[in-house]
């Protein structure tokens, strides 16, 4: 299987210093889970030496694509239909969203309605049982360690979750093996600018959940007998809803 | 008949050390596989004896008996046999006051022998090694006794059997065991610990000099840190061989005491094991404990580290480079500097870090800071103070380093004790503010030399844009890295401990102390500060100033125990059985101390995670602001 | 903005107020306990009104003013209003704010009220309505939909199961609205759908909205160090928990007219059912109930046994981990794993200052424990003063039994 992985610029988002996404560092560890042979990093733009960094995590060659961030859509996939030519790839990997731009993750979605490719989003794990070939079973990452499970066509665009826990060790030695080429894009237009006014962020509270603030409120209980702390405890849960109830357990139980 | 004994004994001499010199020749070719090291061999050489007469008897001299032992035994074994050596030499053999000598030297030696025989018999305590130490006595014995008799058969001027055929018998039998011991055995240290010695990675530290600083690492070398023996420079692999398996080294390992799957004897011996391509069976002392099975096979070429290999990887992580086993050991073998070069292998070529230590590395590299929290809130804890920020191009006297444990609220406690005393005794001082970043000590002592030589050019780089004269820091990993290993890196400065720049605020009369009554204080001191540095008293003095009664516990100044906070070993969950701070506190209680003094932020936050009861720990700087009565 | 005065729309804001269910047309000049909105979007404070929504009788019929409550007891103020039927009628829109919220099984959660509140900011400031787009397959109640501010329904065939086959449909229907702007949650769910809309209408999306008005929306960019202020734009998804539900009056849904489109299968991405973590194995980070161990539990075959009758998944004090009782996985705390759970239990954990900084964004504490000045004690919403190894057993006990039962 032939792997591309979408990479981009990044910032820490604590210090502000140049530093790899998170989401695109695990569609490495992704790629690699999925077994992928060749396995290709592609930045829309020119070469900079953070880039570098994903090297550590696993990728042995980078293009850059200089002159491709005006577009970086157009560039991006100008660049895969060119190299469908040669050899195509199965497999376009990104992060969920970047992280020091415009961080809204619409890139690999606009990607993939431009080559006509479908999208699985969110992944955090191929699944185990994995179907014919030219489709792909993955894992969705969804809110409190669930999943869903996804069935995709090849060739697609695979976005990673920032839950996944596919993340590659970093090693300083493949860092500075890595091979990162220039590659000058087609002459794209200017893409469309974001209007509005750019300024630094300003934080705001947010709302208060009346669920978060309410709550039963500091209830006491000195030495009782186990059975009513444990009774106690039953109760308050089931109150709470996170305790089953008994009939549910049981039903629950017998299912 | 006893005419010829005699020339025969010199003969078997001579003889032998044909044999020992022949034995040394595989040994040499195998530690030439190691990295050529730029060593002064000559001098190293001409300087042994000294280095052994001073250095290594200093060390070894610290187990009670153990210097009269070797005194005995060596000294008589080797006098006797260097003098029975002459005896090829005829005028010598006829001179009864000669053989009286050799006899006298011999008869010594038993003595040792017995003395050598004594140490594992008849219950060979748990440090020491069994396998060929079991019968070194019966090939010394041998030897000794042949030499004695055949002095006195000599001297008395009788022949027959008893003064010819069995001593030259004993001695032939001895000489053997004697030559498998030093091929084979453990004796190989007598040529192995000579060469080391000579060759030493740290040749300023002989003489009571200190040399403890990480060496910098060329980033660009194919092969970062060692991964197979042959990695190692030629003179480390004679190091492994000159390991005597004495066990001091894990006596004093806090991580060995707590089970943590760490003994560095058994470490250095895997090495040694590793290199001779010998199996790990060979081993014959305690293991490291609890530590997973491992292969146990091993070449000059083949790595050490990993379930396949020698030792397992969890001891390379248990290490806290408290360089306890480096202060003890007696062949003065690097342990912490073999165990950095084995972790940048893992670290920098593989990538194969505990998960909380790669957490750690990566935040370090991404915002320069191990817990990835703001550069701006370093100083939230002192917001309370007067503490200027010294920004580019300003001018102060002392330049406050805080450290990574400022943004622990105990500790904050402890900087804010100290800027309290500094802004009363009115001295000129100013903090980074958010322009200190890591120095890169966690990071260089978990093997990552990338990130390290990443930080300290940034961190070189900040401190060479501002003006001060010193800097001063509670931290003492602070300012280990600092004072000891940025110059190699191009920074050089004054660095002070808070202690030393406290204790001669008070010896100059600034910082007036009343001594308060206290129950009993213990100062616990850091490895960083006393072993790394050597600074043991001016803590001692400000304590002694400001409470009124103090205590020692059994381990303390350049003996004292570590935390158990050091070298990334709290970040790289190290399965245990005992913590470190637990046992260091027991031993506190011991002492009858209700107070620990602390010195450092790691061991402040190591001890106060003991769960109660325990003593009270308190940095000595909060201890200094109490005492205060004038300024 | 500043410097342009906005004009009033008397008819529009009069239509907005409309009340139903009378053969005369009534109208709520009060605002029905809803703040009003200013012309220029910000939502201006009515004290007298918040006031009145606030006031409950207390203990001994003294009047209380409860605000930690407030949105609770909103809804029940709206309950009484819609009781007497004054709902909210729009019928000729200047035009439509289309919803898509989530709701998951057919409900709406408070991340749906909320993209709802933002509907009806954006519609009443210029007499819009709000159109909510659910899906056929879980209809949502009328009267909830409603209550929560919105104005017309439209259901859609396709749920999630075939997501190119859901956004050609939507963006089918949202051609035939066509709707001056589409909201949507930036939760798991409303992102993907978002950005699928946005891909394939090739339109722009305002990701993350964190500050919604009439004229100006506000949302991060640049990894968070940065944001953008913009007028509001045709495609926006909302941050949650930034801005409030509907608290207003009932609005009555109205029919719409709309050709229904028939969604064909794409089946190029298929989405099965969600398959909930096995809280036992799952990542104690993510876990929704937590049951941990300190050093107050000695029997650490039985302290396993009571976390999986809990169905919990287990954690541990530093202390215990240490002690390699638990693994270092399990580990709670500042140097361990910070918790974002629902719930927690604390058996025979005092809460050292770095175990409590572990449960950061915890709802409610239960804690065991024998020191009654201990600071978990101090935590908890439930606190039982007794030594946990009495306790655990008799709870396994209890909830087998209840099993059996």
């Amino acid at each position: 299987m032939k792997a591309i992985v979408l990479l981009s610029a990044g910032i820490d988002p604590v210090s502000g210093r140049p530093a790899p996404v998170g989401g695109e560092v695990r569609a490495i560890g992704l790629a690699r889970a999925l077994g992928a042979k060749t396995l290709i990093g592609l930045h829309a733009g020119a070469s900079v030496p953070a880039l570098a960094d994903y090297g550590g995590y696993g990728l042995k060659e980078i293009i850059c694509l200089s002159g491709g961030e005006h577009d970086p859509v157009a560039a991006l996939a100008q660049f895969l239909i060119r190299a469908s030519n040669v050899s195509a790839p199965d497999l376009v990997l990104a992060g969920t969203r970047g992280c020091g731009g415009a961080d809204t993750g619409l890139l690999p979605y606009r990607l993939a309605e431009k080559l006509g490719w479908p999208i699985a989003t969110g992944i955090a794990a191929p699944l185990e049982e994995q179907p014919a070939a030219g489709r792909l079973a993955l894992a969705q990452a969804r809110a409190r360690g669930a999943v869903r499970p996804v069935h995709v066509t090849l060739p697609c665009v695979v976005t990673v979750s920032d839950m996944a826990e596919c993340v590659p060790s970093f090693v300083f030695a493949d860092k500075r093996a890595v091979q990162v080429r220039d590659e000058r894009a087609e002459r794209t237009p200017q893409g469309e600018m974001e209007e509005g006014l750019l300024r630094p962020y300003r934080r705001r509270p947010k709302l208060i959940s009346a669920a978060r603030t309410g709550g039963t409120g500091g209830q006491l209980l000195v030495d009782p007998t186990p059975e009513e702390a444990a009774a106690a405890i039953i109760a308050h849960l089931r109150s709470l809803g996170v305790l089953a109830a008994a009939d549910e357990a049981s039903s629950s139980k017998m299912t | 008949m006893r005419q010829r004994s005699g020339a025969i004994a010199a003969g078997l001499v001579w003889g032998l050390g044909a044999a020992l010199a022949l034995s040394a020749v595989p040994m040499v070719r195998r530690w030439r596989k190691g990295q050529a090291k730029p060593v002064d061999m000559v001098r190293g050489l001409a300087a042994v004896p000294k280095r052994y007469l001073v250095d290594v008897h200093h060390a070894v001299e610290r187990r009670p008996g153990a210097a009269r032992m070797h005194a005995l035994v060596a000294g008589g074994t080797l006098a006797g046999t260097t003098l029975l050596a002459a005896g090829i030499v005829s005028a010598f053999r006829n001179n009864r006051f000669y053989w009286a000598s050799v006899g006298v030297f011999f008869t010594t030696a038993i003595a040792g022998t017995w003395l050598v025989r004594k140490r594992r018999s008849p219950q060979k305590p748990s440090y020491l090694s069994g396998g060929k130490f079991l019968w070194l006595p019966y090939a010394l014995g041998a030897w000794n006794v042949g030499g004695s008799l055949l002095a006195l058969g000599q001297i008395v001027g009788a022949g027959g059997v008893l003064f010819s055929a069995v001593p030259l018998f004993l001695m032939l039998v001895g000489g053997a065991g004697i030559v498998v011991q030093v091929a084979r055995g453990p004796m190989r240290h007598a040529f192995s610990g000579v060469t080391w010695l000579a060759a030493h990675s740290r040749p300023e530290r002989f003489g009571g000099g200190r040399s403890t600083e990480l060496r910098p690492l060329d980033l660009a070398a194919p092969m970062l840190g060692a991964m197979v023996p042959s990695d190692f420079g030629w003179n480390i692999l004679a190091s492994f061989d000159a390991c005597i398996e004495c066990g001091r080294c894990e006596q004093h390992c806090p991580a060995f005491a707590a089970g943590q799957r760490l003994n560095p004897k058994a470490l250095v011996q895997g090495l040694a094991l590793a290199a001779r391509g010998e199996e790990a069976s060979a081993y014959t002392g305690s293991p490291a404990p609890h530590a997973p099975p491992v292969a146990g096979k091993g070449s000059l070429s083949s790595p050490v580290i990993g379930v396949d290999g020698m030792i397992h990887p969890d001891t390379l992580w248990a290490c806290t480079t408290c360089r306890a086993c480096v202060e003890q050991c007696p062949m003065m073998i690097e342990h912490v500097d073999t165990i950095v070069d084995l972790r940048r292998a893992q670290t920098l070529m593989l990538g194969e870090v505990r998960p909380g230590a790669a957490e750690a590395l990566r935040h370090l590299r991404e915002s320069a800071e191990s817990g990835g929290r703001p550069l701006s809130a370093r100083a939230d804890g002192l917001a309370g103070e007067n503490v200027p920020v010294l920004e580019e191009g300003g001018e102060t006297d002392v330049l406050l380093w805080l450290g990574e444990g400022a943004y622990e609220l105990r500790y904050a406690r402890t900087l804010r004790a100290l800027v309290k005393l500094l802004n009363m005794t009115g001295v000129n001082f100013a903090i980074l503010g958010e322009a200190e970043l890591d120095c890169g000590d966690l990071a260089r002592r978990l093997g990552d030399e990338a990130t390290f030589q990443m930080l300290a050019g940034e961190v070189i780089d900040t401190l060479g844009r501002r003006r001060f004269k010193r800097i001063v820091t509670a931290d003492p990993h602070a300012l280990n890295v600092l004072r000891n290993e940025y110059p190699a890196l191009g920074g050089t400065w004054e660095v002070l401990h808070h202690t030393a720049l406290l204790d001669e605020l008070v010896s100059a009369g600034r910082l007036k102390l009343d001594a308060r009554t206290l129950p009993p204080v213990a100062y616990h001191d850091p490895c960083y500060l006393a072993r790394y540095n050597g600074e043991t008293d001016a803590p001692r003095r400000l304590l002694a100033a400001c409470c009124s009664q103090t205590v020692e516990m059994e381990r303390h100044g350049r003996q004292a125990m570590c935390c158990g906070g050091g070298g990334g070993n709290p970040v790289s969950d190290v399965d245990v059985v005992e913590r470190i701070p637990d046992l260091r506190m027991q031993q506190a209680a011991q002492s009858g101390a209700a107070i620990v003094a602390v010195a450092c932020p790691g061991c402040t936050a190591m001890l106060e995670g003991v769960p109660e009861p325990r003593a009270e720990v308190k940095d000595i700087a909060e201890l200094v602001l109490d005492a205060v009565v004038a300024v | 903005m500043s410097g342009v005065r906005h004009r009033r729309h008397p008819r529009a804001e009069r239509a907005a107020r409309v009340v139903s269910g009378r053969t005369r047309p009534r109208y709520d000049m009060a605002g029905g306990g809803a703040d009003v909105v200013a012309p220029s979007g910000r939502r201006r404070r009515d004290p007298r009104n918040e006031r009145a929504r606030l006031l409950t009788t207390g203990r001994e019929g003294r009047p209380r003013l409860v605000r930690a409550g407030l949105s609770k007891l909103a809804a029940a103020s709206i309950a009484t209003v819609s009781s007497v039927s004054k709902k909210i009628r729009i019928e000729n829109p200047e035009f439509l704010i289309a919803v898509i919220p989530d709701m998951i099984d057919g409900r709406l959660d408070r991340f749906d009220r909320q993209l709802l509140g933002a509907a009806r900011k954006l519609a009443d400031a210029g007499g819009g309505a709000v159109v909510v787009l659910g899906a056929r397959s879980a209809p949502p109640m009328h009267e909830t939909l409603g209550q929560a501010g919105a104005d017309r329904v439209v259901l859609t065939g396709a749920d999630g199961s075939d997501p190119e086959a859901r956004v050609d449909e939507l963006v089918t229907l949202l051609d035939r609205l066509p709707p001056r702007h589409v909201l949507l949650s930036e939760s798991e769910d409303g992102a993907d759908l978002a950005r699928r809309l946005a891909a394939r209408t090739g339109g722009a999306l305002a990701a993350g909205v964190e500050v919604l008005g009439a004229r100006q929306i506000i949302r991060p960019c640049g990894a968070g160090r940065q944001e953008r202020a913009s007028e509001p734009a045709s495609l926006m998804t909302l941050a949650p928990d930034r801005i409030a539900a509907w608290d207003g009056a009932e609005h009555e849904i109205l029919p719409l007219e709309i050709e229904n489109v028939a969604p064909t299968a794409r089946n190029r991405v298929q989405v099965g059912a969600l398959r909930a973590a096995d809280p036992a194995t799952m990542n104690l980070g993510v876990a929704p109930f937590v049951v941990a161990a300190g050093r107050g539990v000695t029997d650490f075959d039985g302290f396993r046994a009571t976390v999986a009758a809990l169905h919990a998944t287990p954690g541990a004090s530093r202390v215990v981990c240490d002690n390699g009782d638990m693994p270092r996985t399990t580990q709670v705390g500042a140097s361990g794993t910070v918790l974002d759970a629902v719930c927690y239990v604390a058996f025979g954990i005092a809460g050292a200052p770095q175990h409590l900084q572990g449960l950061g964004r915890v709802e409610h504490v239960v804690a065991v424990n024998t020191d009654l000045h201990a600071a978990m004690v101090k935590r908890a919403g439930l606190a039982i003063i007794a030594d946990a190894q009495h306790v655990m057993p008799v709870l396994c006990e209890m909830l087998a039994k209840e099993r059996q039962a």
